[in-house]
């Protein structure tokens, strides 16, 4: 680690020569930590998943029938996973297309790992576009303000919608929207405004309702986004966090983080923030970020013991690949020591997981 | 979507998968002077381009070839576009591009896309098409960046396969992982040869590309460059030699996700 | 290129410069880590990847005794038009990784443009192609361009030729609000009302300068900020030259 890098900065450029066999910047590699991840339930788009008619397909997975002999084939959408599973009754509308006396199986139409719970079997890729679930809290940035509602980039396939009805205005039991209100919307908020809210509804064709009718959501102040993957924000009661150092991070289920200086309690009019807590904020983004790059999942906990074992260095420090890499090797030890202490029941180890404990014969997929 | 009928024969198996260095975190190997048994064996990447949905690279011989995958997003709007028809699938748009520096034969490749790019684009359009699940993704548009780093040869077979991989990394739906190999015949030759990343093929030879996808036993695409006129028994012919190293390449590609997949769920071990 | 910010996120920055902590907590004249990486190209004369933070350039120097090749050139439109007339160093920068919309095309031309003038005072003996692939953006392309570029003709010319001419770099100052920063990244840029772009060679002297911004600069801030670029540019020369001495 160096020391007092700040003269250093100013007379140089650091620039590190990467041989043409190396990997350039090295990220943390879990398997070094003693973490086995199961190859078991593996597949990529195309394998075939069971042929038990006894699951019912869930998202990242396709329906194919297969006739004997003549070789005809026809294909069935799979369903989306909904968060509650009701969709038994919905499965058996196809069965009339399908041929009684070819072979049905179902197939993966992304890569990632097989999931199993109860009878609803999917596939989850790694990575992908943020999908959104009722109740979540999302960070999203305002695109467009059209009549009665605004169009908000929340980081999924389609723009998400806020209907002037689903924010909190002051004043609010007392009044009715008026037409003033539908004048005034960019007052409240305008092209460009990051706003903290939360999922109402998911449309049929995937776009999603958001709603700030709730005191703690609505426009964000001063401060910086940061952009992480939506799978590394673990869910948690809480998506708000002030830290004790005077940062408030907001974690969007839909991988928009904000950082910025908690407000003090006037509240006429925002001060503006001191060097020192410029200063915090930008060791909590730069937290952020190294944890977000090295795959480490992000919530308070994580967060915050990033910021312990980042306390003592400079912050400019923490955006150098070599640093981030030892600040989350050491975050993530902490996890794991934390996590395999605690007592976990119905095997929730690691190597395990609820897809590996139903054996071979209907789940394996086949070269 | 594929429409065609494949029969459901016994899968082939035992074939023979050449032991390939895992990508990720494994360093590349060396760009000049590769051995013989290199030259025919893919070098799979992912994740080379940041802020992109998914990104794909691979090295065929000496053949480079590095794919961006944008979206699914929001369509351009366009007067001319008839709005009913494309709220149902998403559209996909491929751009595919040598660059300058990436032939190795004399003269450079000009800047704006030429014929035999358009071709290409064209032809990637309307082979990763049928192998992905467009109607899951309404209203929504898909961009895909074909960008050949080094052409030594069967450059369309490999942008199919980084395309592919690209297309897996963004965790799109797909029916299937959709695999290319190409063949050439010299002018007055009687064999088809496995055309390899060693820039041994320098033009004036027939050539067949096939992309096929494996699990459903269908074909996705197939153009021919004939460079004399060609029996269409002959052409057909071409195809079935293609469709084994279609198929060995489809299990090195399976085998590279396989073993760089789990990490990606890291994540949902700790949370 | 200018991203859709709010007002009070670029608030923020905007006094986050003034005190003198950066959003990443640089100082306001410090460079941000990079890396490099020489000769991955088969077919290239040399080739050079820098990444500065999260830009990402990759650049091919190709020398062409193909004299149909400049035909080629000149049948083009768009941004490398006026590359014939910019001497016998060509510069083509593409950006169609990032995607296909105009900002990420005017990225380009803007890119192209200068690096054009950059090199507009370099000789060489047969034309040289020097072309720019852009893997990541996050603010300061110039900058990490030229790095990467010189590497690359460090590698590709001869050094009789290197020694009679120095090879020049970028260094950009951005204005926001009363301090100058260099090595933007992207928000940083996109606050930014003005900026001085100077290309200097190795023994200090200027060979392309120019204002870019909506913005308009008194003359003495633009003096002042020349004077920078130049002292940046100047210990951006020493540094490179350092790494390439142990290289080369």
């Amino acid at each position: 680690m160096q020391s007092a890098p700040d003269d250093e900065e100013l007379d140089s450029l650091s620039i590190r020569l990467v041989g043409l066999d190396e990997n350039y910047p090295v990220r943390l590699n879990w398997n070094d930590l003693g973490v086995q991840f199961s190859k078991q339930s593996i597949v990529v788009p195309g394998d075939r998943l069971t042929r038990s008619r006894e699951f019912i397909p869930g998202h990242g997975t396709l329906r194919r029938t297969v006739e004997a002999g003549s070789g005809n084939a026809s294909f069935a959408a799979g369903r989306r996973q909904k968060q509650n599973d009701d969709n038994a009754e919905d499965n058996d509308e196809d069965d009339e297309d399908e041929d009684e006396e070819g072979a049905w199986e179902l197939a993966a139409s992304v890569a990632g790992r097989q999931h199993v719970v109860n009878k609803l079997l999917c596939v989850l890729p790694g990575r992908s576009r943020y999908a959104g679930e009722i109740g979540d809290v999302v960070v999203g940035r305002v695109q467009e303000v059209a009549s009665r509602r605004w169009r908000i980039d929340a980081n999924a396939r389609l723009q998400a919608t806020l209907h002037l009805s689903g924010v909190l205005l002051p004043g609010e039991d007392l009044r009715r929207k008026s037409e003033e209100d539908e004048r005034a919307m960019r007052a409240v908020l305008a092209e460009g405004d990051l706003v903290s809210a939360e999922v109402q509804s998911v449309q049929a064709d995937g776009s999603l309702v958001l709603h700030t009718r709730n005191a703690r959501y609505g426009r964000l102040g001063q401060g910086t986004l940061v952009r992480v993957p939506p799978a590394l924000i673990k869910r948690s009661k809480t998506h708000f966090h002030s830290l004790p150092c005077g940062v408030t991070l907001v974690l969007g289920m839909n991988g928009y983080c904000w950082c910025g200086p908690t407000p003090g309690q006037s509240d006429v009019r925002e001060p503006l923030a001191s060097p020192a807590d410029r200063s915090e904020v930008a060791r909590v983004r730069a937290c952020v970020r190294l944890l977000a790059v090295n795959h480490v999942p992000l919530y308070d906990t994580s967060v915050m013991q990033a910021y312990e074992v980042a306390r003592e260095s400079p912050v400019a420090l923490l955006s150098r690949p070599d640093e981030q890499l030892r600040v989350a090797r050491l975050v993530a030890e902490q996890l794991l020591t934390a996590e395999v202490g605690e007592a976990q029941p119905g095997g929730g180890g690691f190597g395990l997981h609820s897809g590996d404990l139903i054996s071979g014969g209907a789940l394996s997929a086949v070269h | 979507m594929p429409l065609d009928r494949y029969r459901n024969t016994a899968l082939v198996d035992g074939i023979d998968v050449r032991a390939l260095p895992l990508a990720g975190d494994s360093p590349a190997p060396a760009s000049q002077g590769k051995q013989q048994q290199q030259q025919q064996q893919h070098w799979f990447q992912r994740r080379l381009v940041q802020d992109t949905v998914g990104s794909g690279y691979v090295e065929f011989g000496d053949t480079k070839v590095l794919c961006s995958v944008h979206g699914p997003m929001e369509p351009k709007r366009s007067v001319l576009t008839d709005a009913g028809a494309e709220q149902s699938r998403a559209q996909l748009q491929v751009y595919y591009k040598l660059a300058p520096f990436a032939s190795h034969q004399a003269g450079r490749v000009s800047y704006l896309p030429d014929e035999t790019e358009r071709r290409a684009a064209s032809f990637l359009q309307d082979t990763l098409a049928p192998s992905l699940r467009l109607d899951r993704l309404p209203k929504s548009r898909i961009e895909l960046h074909c960008l050949v780093l080094e052409d030594a040869g069967c450059c369309l077979a490999t942008a199919v396969n980084c395309a592919c991989l690209a297309l897996v990394d963004a965790g799109l739906e797909m029916y299937d992982l959709v695999t290319a190999a190409t063949v050439c015949r010299p002018v007055g030759a009687t064999d088809w040869q496995l055309e390899v990343g060693d820039g041994s093929n320098s033009g004036g030879s027939s050539s067949v590309t096939l992309a096929y996808m494996r699990s459903l036993r269908q074909v996705a695409g197939m153009l021919v460059e004939a460079a004399e006129p060609l029996q269409p028994r002959e052409v057909s012919a071409a195809c079935r030699i293609c469709e084994d190293p279609c198929k060995m390449t489809h299990s090195s590609l399976r085998q590279f996700l396989l073993d760089c997949l789990p990490a990606d769920d890291r994540t949902a071990k700790i949370a | 290129t200018r991203q859709l910010l709010s007002e009070p996120e670029r608030q923020y920055i905007f006094d986050s410069v003034q005190d003198a902590v950066r959003i990443d907590g640089r100082q306001c004249l410090a460079y941000r880590q990079a890396a490099l990486r020489l000769d991955l190209l088969c077919y290239a004369t040399a080739s050079a990847q820098v990444s500065l933070g999260e830009t990402d350039v990759l650049v091919s120097v190709r020398e062409e005794d193909n004299p149909g090749a400049t035909a080629q050139q000149q049948g083009s439109t768009g941004s490398s038009a006026s590359s014939s007339s910019s001497g016998p160093v060509s510069v083509w920068v593409d950006c169609s990784c990032l995607g296909s919309g105009p900002e990420q095309q005017q990225l380009a031309d803007e890119a192209q443009a200068h690096l054009s003038s950059l090199y507009r005072c370099l000789r060489t003996p047969t034309p040289v192609f020097v072309d720019i692939l852009l893997l990541g953006y996050d603010g300061d392309l110039l900058d990490a361009a030229s790095i990467a570029a010189s590497a690359a003709l460090m590698r590709a010319l001869p050094a009789s030729l290197l020694s009679a001419q120095a090879l020049p770099l970028f260094a950009t100052v951005h204005r926001i609000g009363s301090q100058q920063i260099v090595d933007a990244n992207q928000l940083e840029e996109s606050c930014s009302m003005a900026r001085v772009t100077v290309g200097v060679d190795s023994n200090g002297r200027l060979v392309a300068c120019q204002t870019c911004g909506e913005g308009s600069l008194q003359f003495e801030s633009m003096t002042e900020m020349i004077e920078t670029g130049v002292r940046k540019a100047m210990m951006l020369h020493d540094s490179v030259a350092k790494l390439v001495a142990r290289v080369l």
